[in-house]
């Protein structure tokens, strides 16, 4: 497989969503946290903010850089990596979630 | 890889993600958890999460990569695959586990909040159905800009 922007996006894209889903589905295996024990909602943080970045970058740099992928999918690509950054603005950022 | 196209790549991925969807919801079933023991409710939810990651993600590389398929189920399998994933990034906060101080009390031991307050995906009744709904629309209201530029 040729290293290209392309397919280091469609890597990135892949790596991302399941590291996201693993930090959603480790809290239940750690879980539940309390207010004393905290680390099932911290490693479950780092996981799904962590796939969730390599997430957007790959989304939004195949929207806007990648070759070889088509003008629609491109465009969708693009829109959805920035409604994905908005949402973790908003919502998942935020101290505490 | 074994001589099998992307095409070939993209279904083995569905059909394990569906798979373990499933098998994690068996488990959940042949295993019931109760306020001593949930391990049954641990390991399915891990399995049907680790399922919807496999899922999504195929849907999604499927609908960029695969080439030997009608162009309009290619869109459909990329949108499809975004909207699960915009679903679940925002249900995400409503499948915490989180047992606040507020919900232990007296009559109630940290055992019996845990199983009490378990994330079931169904915390707000309904909460995909909503989030699922929104999504549609946005997606329509995207799809028609794209084809207007």
């Amino acid at each position: 497989m040729d290293i290209n922007k392309k397919n280091l996006s469609i890597i990135g894209l892949g790596l991302g969503i399941l590291i996201f889903f693993f930090g959603i589905g480790i809290y239940f295996l750690l879980g539940p946290s309390t207010e004393s024990y905290q680390i099932p909602r911290q490693i479950s943080s780092v996981f799904k903010l962590t796939g969730m970045g390599i997430l957007v970058i790959s989304m939004i740099i195949a929207g806007f850089f990648a070759e070889g992928i088509e003008k629609d999918t491109k465009i969708i690509l693009l829109i959805f990596g920035i409604i994905l950054l908005l949402i973790n603005i908003l919502i998942m950022s935020i101290p505490g979630t | 890889m074994l001589g099998l196209k992307n095409k070939d790549l993209v279904m083995i991925g569905v059909i394990i993600g569906i798979a373990l969807l499933f098998i994690g919801a068996i488990i959940n079933n042949v295993f019931p958890s109760s306020t001593e023991e949930m391990i049954g409710y641990k390991v399915s939810s891990f399995l049907k999460m680790m399922g919807l990651g496999f899922l999504t993600c195929s849907m999604i590389i499927g609908g960029i990569i695969v080439d030997d398929i009608d162009k309009n189920l290619k869109i459909l399998l990329l949108i499809f695959g975004l909207i699960i994933l915009l679903i679940y990034s925002v249900g995400s906060e409503q499948l915490k586990w989180d047992i606040g101080s507020n919900l232990v009390s007296d009559n109630t031991s940290l055992e019996e909040a845990s199983y009490e307050y378990r994330p079931t995906g169904y915390g707000t009744p309904g909460f995909e159905l909503i989030f699922a709904v929104f999504a549609i629309i946005s997606v329509f209201i995207f799809w028609k800009i794209i084809k207007k530029t």
